[in-house]
């Protein structure tokens, strides 16, 4: 009766909670959930909607109980239920010590699926990259960082692009990529010329295991040409998950009109609740332009304080030479090789190897 | 102290309401009155664009309480007056749209109050003085499915541009209802129950309707039961007719993150007051963990005239979109929609007849972005 009592009134003292894998013990106070009590003190728990509806806050417990203040079952599945999961924006702690693992991006991953898809839209982003719109026959799930293979009648051969936006959890029927036009490219041709739009095409995703990985360390991002395709979905997921990480995006492109997005970036370093800088590098741009930004290759421009070696992580996006030399330089300055994340984008003439995206 | 204080001002208009319903005769007009009262003090009073110095979460929430109590209480001083006056044609008419207009205003911003709390008393409470508005599913439709997909097509309190008030009210109402009873439905199944198994909250709000209602049977007879029904209808409706407002022509790309912009916001001050902030809009779709008290006005936005000028000027359409809406959303187009909102937005416009305030270059590219 008494505990009855105390569940409806919110009795009961304060409760402690662990949560990894921050590594830090909170103090819940009687009534309070998981993630209020997180955020009043400062602790950088992913969150959005705190009405216990888009996931953000998935939350596996590892050991007590909590109170659900609104049923988990409107956001996680039956899957989720039964692995543990919880939603920290309505868990109210029952027992005095709770201890809870945030969950990382990977535990979204899913097995890859064939979908029909069609070509609805194209934008031009510069004069040799476009936003290519995808509609597929039901809501494709993936995580941001992944990418989908697209085979188009008549050419065989599968092509790859990143998802350029952040996914939702219910999943995305309408879909952004970035394809850069390769000269005497197949698929890419055929694409700028217009002739794909409309076209039934098979879409098979989502792949890849480049994602974001758990914790709070800072982050140095590199982006060349349409390889700011999925971290730009990285980034985006992160914002509206409020994942506080402070992060520096390299942007190389050889002259100002290779540069797109940069008003979306803006946007995402101006939301951003920690220190988030932004670095566009041109490596061709005529020296009597005015630009005044930085010029030579993007991988020179790494800051010394994005590192913050050991804790830091790298993510590279783009065509391999400036991934080799950004993996090169950043092993060279301390960071190890297991905290750089990659993925390679080929334009489909070099042999394929692992993790190698194929651009045309 | 003063900003408590402040907040017993709902509660006050309806306690004068109640009393007034059990007073019976011309007195029953005042719950109504309340109405083209604070439509003209919340348009002449200058906007109240600053956060509340409250701290005490207990002294905050007394006036909530109060507010969703007195919901119900109405209508039983409806019944209880029905039954020991001898009401006109008018005064019962009078007594019904009052305490119809009760229901929306405060009730409503007091129940939501209540259910987006954590606490398991103030969400049953909050829930079930929903009766009300024969909507106690209503935090279903609003959690689980307004505050993820707010400014898109799939978000039942978002009305299209174009869409009339008459036209956007009554399928507000279905597809809300209808939504409700799926998302509970749904996670009843995930838990391995059945889709409409005895747990699923419609039989309870039922059962409450059903227990409401016998007890205003008890006091005043079936015709108390007949007005109360037909408060409640009205109310009903018209609660769906802030959302109108609340969102209209809103767009946003689904799946992209919910920003301070994509709502709209009402800062006059009885608007705040009388709907305990739910018109201080921005910082509850952003943050909506936060108690009422502690959101904080986005000055940054575009500034929309008193919520009940609003209503009144969504019943008339042209009024409504040609003094209203348009300007404000010329405004939030051209000044803070991002290059995908404003694509969204040229094809809506499009869509409704609507002159092309972006330009034939933006349409241009809207066109091949969206239908090519």
């Amino acid at each position: 009766m008494r505990s009855f009592l105390k569940s409806m009134f919110g009795g009961g003292g304060p409760k402690l909670a662990e949560i990894r894998p921050l590594g830090v013990s909170i103090e819940v106070a009687s009534g309070q959930t998981l993630l209020e009590a997180a955020l009043a003190q400062g602790v950088a728990y992913p969150h959005n909607c705190t009405v216990g509806t888009c996931g953000s806050c998935k939350t596996r417990l590892l050991d007590g109980q909590v109170e659900a203040a609104s049923d988990f079952g409107y956001t996680l599945s039956k899957a989720e239920l039964e692995a543990g999961y919880i939603l920290a924006c309505q868990s109210v702690p029952r027992q005095a010590k709770t201890v809870v693992e945030i969950a990382p991006p990977s535990a979204d991953l899913t097995a890859p699926q064939s979908f029909a898809a069609r070509i609805v839209g194209t934008e031009a982003l510069t004069h040799d990259i476009v936003k290519m719109t995808v509609e597929v026959d039901r809501p494709v799930k993936f995580v941001a960082g992944q990418y989908a293979t697209f085979k188009a009648p008549g050419m065989p051969r599968g092509r790859n692009y990143s998802f350029a936006d952040a996914p939702v959890r219910s999943g995305k029927r309408t879909l952004a990529f970035f394809v850069r036009k390769v000269p005497g490219g197949e698929f890419t041709e055929a694409l700028f010329a217009g002739a794909l739009t409309g076209k039934s095409l098979q879409m098979e995703a989502p792949h890849g295991a480049f994602y974001l990985r758990p914790g709070a360390a800072p982050m140095v991002c590199i982006a060349g040409g349409s390889g700011l395709a999925p971290l730009l979905s990285v980034l985006e997921d992160m914002r509206m998950r409020r994942v506080r990480r402070p992060c520096t995006l390299l942007f190389g492109a050889r002259t100002q009109a290779d540069l797109y997005a940069t008003e979306q970036i803006r946007n995402i370093a101006g939301s951003s609740l920690e220190p988030f800088e932004f670095v566009p590098v041109l490596s061709q741009e005529p020296a009597a332009s005015g630009w005044t930004g930085a010029r030579g290759l993007v991988t020179d421009f790494i800051p010394e304080r994005a590192l913050d070696v050991p804790a830091g992580e790298a993510y590279l996006c783009g065509p391999p030479p400036m991934i080799d030399a950004g993996i090169a330089n950043l092993v060279e300055r301390g960071m190890p090789l297991p905290s750089i994340f990659y993925d390679k984008f080929t334009d489909g003439v070099a042999p394929a190897v692992d993790e190698a995206r194929q651009a045309a | 102290m003063v900003d408590y204080l402040k907040y017993y001002l709902p509660p006050l208009t309806q306690v004068i309401s109640l009393w007034g319903l059990v007073m019976g005769g011309d007195y029953v007009w005042i719950a109504i009155a309340w109405f083209p009262v604070m439509t003209i003090l919340d348009s002449l009073l200058p906007l109240d664009l600053r956060p509340r110095r409250m701290k005490s979460r207990a002294l905050a929430f007394v006036p909530v309480w109060l507010s969703t109590l007195l919901g119900p209480a109405l209508y039983m001083a409806m019944a209880w007056s029905l039954a020991h006056h001898e009401l006109t044609t008018a005064q019962i008419a009078g007594a019904i749209i009052g305490t119809a207009w009760m229901s929306v205003v405060p009730l409503v911003a007091s129940a939501h109050e209540l259910y987006h709390a954590r606490g398991k008393i103030g969400k049953t409470v909050g829930r079930y003085a929903q009766v009300c508005f024969l909507d106690a599913t209503r935090m279903e439709a609003h959690v689980v499915g307004h505050h993820i997909d707010v400014g898109t097509a799939a978000d039942s309190d978002t009305a299209r541009r174009g869409e009339t008030l008459y036209g956007f009210a009554p399928r507000a109402v279905f597809h809300s209802t209808i939504q409700a009873q799926q998302f509970i439905s749904d996670a009843l199944v995930k838990k391995g129950y059945g889709r409409w198994s005895i747990r699923h909250a419609l039989w309870r709000a039922m059962l409450a309707q059903f227990l409401f209602q016998s007890l205003l049977y008890g006091i005043g007879g079936w015709g108390a039961v007949g007005a109360a029904l037909a408060a409640m209808v009205i109310a009903r409706f018209w609660v769906e007719t802030f959302n109108y407002f609340q969102h209209y022509g809103q767009v946003r790309v689904p799946g992209s993150p919910i920003e301070k912009r994509h709502v709209w916001n009402h800062f006059g001050p009885l608007s705040r007051l009388l709907g305990f902030e739910i018109t201080n809009h921005a910082d509850h779709h952003l943050n909506s963990y936060l108690s009422y008290y502690a959101l904080v006005p986005h000055r940054d936005s575009v500034r929309l005239p008193s919520m009940f000028v609003c209503f009144l000027t969504a019943l008339v359409p042209q009024i409504w979109f040609r003094s209203i809406i348009k300007p404000a959303l010329k405004q939030w187009d051209t000044q803070y929609a991002n290059a995908d909102e404003r694509r969204l937005a040229a094809e809506q416009n499009k869509q409704a007849g609507w002159e092309d305030w972006f330009g034939p270059a933006a349409s241009a590219q809207a066109t091949t972005a969206i239908r090519a």
